[in-house]
């Protein structure tokens, strides 16, 4: 039996614990200079030779193995494209198709139709420099069928209406209402377009808009977290986490869809020393940018915009609507894990406690926003998470807007023996001034002038009478305006 | 038995002819310009860029009058042609920048508005009555918003303690309550179990995998909506038969559909007959094909070029290989020359009979 | 009341072929010497008195009428040589019957009366042949034939044929039981597909459709199923009309929303019978019968076999 290496360079070797420390000297001590191979030296100048010769490719007089002589198949893929690109196409949003008709008897949607109820049943378009804001707060979604139609228009129901007669109410009032609203209803039933409506209509009135369009990020384990430093006098209560990159994701949203408007708040109070602000000719812009530029200053910077949306001081501040989508999913254990492997529930993190705390604020407590506002939450039908408590809790705000007295006996209550969630059940006692919305499907003029859009479009080929309305609403649940929609696309002929 | 077609009547008894075999890489030569379809997602804003990092001066909203829609660049469209041609008569050319909408087309071109659909022709006609803001009278459907609130409840049914009261059935007749359907105007279609379109359920079917065929019926809602989205087929390819305008072909994608399957349809497969040359060799027979086994050979071609592109989607790489197929490119249009070619020349062994119909090869 | 034998009926068969008849014309001078033969030779050897008795002469030729005379003896039955005579005998009696009667007018599909015929066993019994099932279908589709002409025309000799192939009993089972509204206004249908089972109320209302007290869009996200489900009210556009609860149970989703199309389909002829052509012709009340096929020993699933393996 033969050895594979020369015993010259065996008897070099030294045996050692350290594995890196024996190859490296295997390394160096099989390198060509060995003592009495002279095979490769001489092939080499044989090659030398043959090549001075011909321009003949050399010949190797030495066995290699045959899958070395073997071209390999080298496929040539395209590239791949950048990081991040596939994801963008996936949440692309295209809000017009020029192939579709243009409708001509669409009108914009302005603030001076804002509230008009003649409009209630029609479609109203939306103009440019709301789309850019719309767009940039991130209110449209995949799902939504923008991209059929020949520019971005929405119907006008009533619960519209009734949400724009609110915001006029609120910017009438010198107090510093806050409308609080929790929009539920079926799959597809139009929550995050009027969630979307809600915020066309802020911009309309110069409202300060804060989006959060898809809840279910707090708490799904994909984004960075880190303990937040309490105080000693918090120290019994449990720890709360702040999330850095989405707080950044919250402001950069806020950053550009309501620039303008930043740009002429001024400062009320003063902010933290470290961040790297000039103190007096710093606007509010400025600060959100700075959080939206960095994620370390994430945290700090939103704590500073909201001392300075919430305390009222010596310059006014404009009326806010904060609205999140797909609420429920802040109503349980979240999929973040603690330091001790302990799962974080949904309401310790910082964001989502101080959201939840918004809506759901305890009756005595001082108003939340400095100068008023409206808060939309909506949950989610289509990815519901089974959380009992939450329902519950909208049982509860059923009964109350029934005139159900919490003390009255069918008043729903959690299941005895059951271990109902303590922290959903806390929010049980700001329950008073929210108001729920519970949308169900269109009404029969509603449904008609949005299946006339369709036919206007050119979408749907096919004449619009009362019978085939009938049979559109029927098939759609009575009138469930995603399916209605689902319906209009729809091609049979 | 002969087979009952003949292969020279079977271009007769199309609704389209078959276009010259020779055309498809002549052409992609002589047009080397890549598709506009190829180009829609390079735009100045790409779908990746951060909004963070968004310029100052990008301030475009889609339906601006000077903006650029995804689907408005394509080459040779009609507008430009109509450009072209009043730049060379001295007239004022339509704006190019903008595409044309179909209406405005549709009332230059008497041809092409018979042939509109009727949303076409009532959208037209509204748009020639003078009040054009409110809603004629012609429309078959009323937009008025209360009209139940004034003529009682008018459809809707009063109940008194779980019984219908005060129904009145104004056209009730021996055994029907309401107007009776009339079945000799039933289309095909209302069969329960043929309710869609005969290609578009081919075509389904041909997607459907592992027998999941509500998964099929997704993606080819998809398709259908990426071919409404698409932009229409250049002028320059009149590879594609249809009767409908070329505009209009997005708008009623079934029928764009139809057209492209119908268009790359090969008219003969070619049938190896074996032990008649002898030693072994089978001797190439083109066989007239029926209508749907036409469509199949289309369908089976366009999902084989399909499967070559690299988009994660299904629906994505189907519709945009049935675009290239629309536009005179696709694997499609060379498989089926060349097959053509080679019936052609295959046409010998074709032998008719005494009654005219084509044989069975030299076997009797 | 005997059951009337086929042999009683051949009055439209004649007993000599055409042919025959006109080569008798012809042939008149040689067949007199034949016609004298005694038509019948008795080879038994031992003769019975009573046969004796009763030989008698054969009744005089009447030689001016060719038709009266039998060229040679012939069975009264043409298929007197075939496997299944009585079988041939009702075929060719009922083609003859449906050519004959061709031009009346046929009843429409909806007035047809309804008939129910022998049983395959049953007919075998009643004439004892050996007939494939296959044969009788066909006697089947010349009854059903016959049986479409319309009522008030229909011939005599047409009744009583088809009277004589009516499966004893059938009156009852004619009847089928008609479906009522009940006091609150609601029929009642019931159908089935694959493994689904649905029952239906329908009442007159607005549209509003529930499936097991859940909204129906909840209860098929898919909007074929949803379609599958209203067809019958789709396509005869009443879904304005009627308002709909059905209890499914049982099965996928398929089968439960086909088997609501069968059961409002069911549920809606009660309330207006005139609807069923239409109902037909868009395929809503034939009942698939059609089920999972059963898995074999020996055999992975219904049909596939394990691999083979040769050694």
């Amino acid at each position: 039996m033969s050895l594979s290496i020369c015993a010259d360079c065996l008897s070099r070797l030294r045996i050692s614990h350290n594995p890196r420390s024996s190859l490296a000297i295997a390394a160096v001590s099989l390198t060509p200079v060995s003592s009495f191979h002279s095979a490769s030296v001489m092939a080499k100048n044989n090659s030398l030779v043959k090549s001075k010769k011909g321009n003949r490719a050399p010949e190797s007089k030495y066995r290699s193995s045959q899958s070395a002589k073997m071209k390999k198949k080298t496929r040539d893929r395209p590239k791949p494209p950048p990081i991040g690109e596939r994801r963008a196409q996936r949440h692309r949003i295209v809000l017009s198709n020029t192939n579709a008709l243009e409708v001509p008897s669409l009108e914009n949607w302005s603030k001076e139709n804002m509230t008009a109820e003649e409009n209630t049943g029609r479609m109203l378009g939306l103009d440019g420099a709301l789309l850019d804001k719309l767009r940039d707060c991130k209110a449209f979604k995949t799902t939504q069928n923008w991209s059929l139609f020949r520019r971005p228009a929405t119907l006008i129901r009533s619960e519209t209406i009734q949400l724009g007669q609110e915001i006029e109410q609120v910017n009438h009032s010198q107090g510093k209402k806050t409308v609080r609203h929790l929009v539920t209803g079926d799959k597809a039933s139009g929550k995050s377009i009027l969630g979307l409506q809600g915020m066309t209509m802020a911009f309309m009135n110069d409202w300060l808009v804060f989006n959060i369009p898809e809840a279910q990020e707090f708490v799904n384990n994909t984004s960075s977290y880190a303990p937040l430093k309490q105080k000693d006098d918090q120290a019994q209560s449990e720890q709360l986490y702040i999330q850095p990159h989405l707080t950044q994701a919250l402001l950069t949203r806020a950053l550009h869809a309501n620039e303008s408007l930043l740009k002429t708040l001024k400062f009320n109070h003063e902010f933290p020393k470290h961040l790297p602000l000039k103190q007096g000719t710093a606007t509010l812009k400025d600060l959100v940018q700075l959080g939206a530029s960095d994620h370390t200053f994430a945290w700090p910077a939103w704590q500073a915009l909201w001392r300075e949306l919430s305390e009222p001081g010596a310059n006014s501040r404009p009326r806010v609507l904060i609205a999140v989508d797909s609420v429920d999913h802040w109503m349980g254990p979240s999929k973040y894990r603690s330091a001790d492997f302990k799962i974080i529930h949904a309401h310790q993190f910082t964001l989502v406690r101080q959201f939840l705390g918004l809506l759901f604020a305890k009756a005595g407590s001082s108003p939340p926003l400095a100068n008023g506002g409206m808060l939309l939450y909506s949950t989610t039908g289509s990815n519901t998470p089974a959380f009992p408590s939450f329902g519950l809790l909208l049982n509860q705000m059923r009964a109350r807007a029934q005139g159900l007295d919490p003390s009255a006996p069918g008043f729903p209550l959690p299941a005895p023996f059951s271990k109902p969630d303590t922290h959903v059940l806390e929010l049980m006692s700001g329950l008073g001034d929210v108001n729920l919305v519970e949308l169900k499907g269109l009404s029969v003029e509603e449904s008609k002038g949005y299946m006339e859009y369709f036919v206007r479009s050119g979408l749907l080929q096919r004449p619009l009478t009362e019978i085939s309305l009938a049979e559109f609403r029927a098939l759609a649940g009575g009138g469930v305006v995603g399916e209605l929609a689902k319906l209009g696309r729809r091609v049979t002929v | 038995m002969p087979p009952r077609i003949s292969l020279f009547t079977t271009a007769r008894s199309l609704a389209f002819r078959p276009s010259p075999t020779v055309v498809p890489q002549k052409r992609i030569a002589a047009v080397p310009t890549p598709s506009p379809y190829l180009l829609l997602p390079v735009q100045n804003r790409s779908a990746s860029d951060d909004a963070s990092k968004k310029p100052a001066a990008a301030a475009t909203t889609p339906v601006h009058p000077d903006f650029k829609g995804p689907n408005m660049d394509q080459l040779p469209h009609v507008s430009e042609e109509q450009a072209a041609l009043d730049k060379s008569m001295g007239g004022t050319p339509p704006d190019i920048e903008q595409g044309t909408p179909v209406q405005e087309i549709l009332q230059r071109d008497k041809d092409a508005q018979e042939k509109a659909p009727e949303v076409l022709k009532q959208s037209i006609n509204a748009g020639k009555s003078p009040a054009n803001s409110t809603p004629s009278g012609s429309r078959s459907f009323s937009t008025a918003t209360r009209r139940n609130a004034e003529g009682g409840s008018a459809g809707l049914v009063q109940f008194e303690d779980t019984r219908a009261v005060g129904l009145e059935y104004p056209d009730a007749g021996f055994g029907h309550k309401f107007p009776l359907p009339d079945i000799a105007k039933f289309p095909k279609t209302n069969n329960f179990r043929k309710r869609y379109d005969e290609v578009v359920d081919q075509v389904t079917r041909s997607l459907m995998r592992h027998g999941k065929l509500s998964q099929a019926q997704k993606n080819m809602d998809e398709i259908l909506d990426n071919l409404r989205k698409a932009p229409a087929p250049s002028s320059g390819a009149d590879t594609l038969k249809t009767n409908l305008p070329r505009d209009q072909l997005p708008l009623s994608p079934v029928q764009y559909l139809t057209a492209i399957i119908d268009s790359v349809a090969p008219l003969v497969k070619i049938r190896q007959q074996k032990g008649i040359l002898g030693g072994g060799a089978a001797m190439p027979v083109p066989v007239p094909l029926q209508r749907r086994q036409r469509r199949r050979a289309a369908i089976q071609w366009i999902l084989a070029g399909a499967e070559n592109r690299r988009d994660t989607k299904l629906a994505e790489r189907v519709s945009k290989e049935l675009l290239a197929v629309a536009e005179g490119r696709g694997t499609a249009w060379e498989r089926r020359s060349r097959l053509h070619k080679m019936a052609t020349s295959a046409r010998a062994n074709v032998r008719i009979g005494l009654s005219g119909r084509p044989g069975r090869g030299r076997l009797n | 009341m005997s059951p009337p034998t086929v042999r009683a009926f051949p009055s439209a068969i004649s007993w000599t072929c055409r042919q025959c008849r006109i080569n008798s014309v012809q042939l008149q001078a040689r067949q007199t010497s034949l016609r004298t033969v005694v038509p019948r030779q008795n080879f038994s050897t031992t003769k019975s008195p009573q046969a004796d008795v009763q030989i008698r002469a054969a009744p005089e030729l009447d030689l001016k009428d060719p038709n009266a005379i039998p060229a040679r003896i012939i069975p009264a039955s043409p298929s007197y040589f075939t496997a299944s005579p009585v079988f041939n005998d009702h075929v060719l009696l009922l083609q003859s019957l449906v050519k004959k009667h061709a031009s009346l007018p046929l009843a429409p599909p909806n007035q047809t009366p309804r008939a129910v015929w022998l049983k395959l066993t049953q007919y075998r019994s009643t004439i004892g042949e050996k007939i494939a099932a296959s044969k009788y279908s066909k006697v089947l589709d010349l009854l059903t034939r016959l049986n479409k002409i319309h009522p008030r025309v229909r011939p005599r000799e047409v009744k009583q044929v088809l009277d004589r192939f009516r499966r004893p009993g059938s009156e009852e089972l004619q009847t089928s039981k008609t479906g009522k509204i009940d006091e609150y206004g609601r029929s009642i249908g019931v159908g089935r597909r694959k493994e689904a089972t649905a029952k239906v109320y329908l009442v007159e209302g607005t549209g509003e459709v529930l499936v097991n007290g859940r909204s129906i869009v909840q209860m098929f996200p898919r909007i074929h199923d949803r379609e599958s489900a209203l067809w019958s009210l789709k396509i005869t556009e009443r879904l304005n009309k009627y308002n709909v609860f059905a209890l499914v149970s049982g099965g996928g989703v398929t089968g439960q929303a086909e088997s609501i199309t069968l059961a409002l389909a069911k549920a809606l002829l009660i309330h207006e019978p005139a609807l069923k052509p239409a109902l037909r012709r868009a395929g809503c009340i034939t009942s698939d019968l059609r089920r999972v096929e059963r898995k074999k020993p020996g055999r992975l699933k219904a049909r596939k076999r394990p691999t083979w393996v040769k050694r």
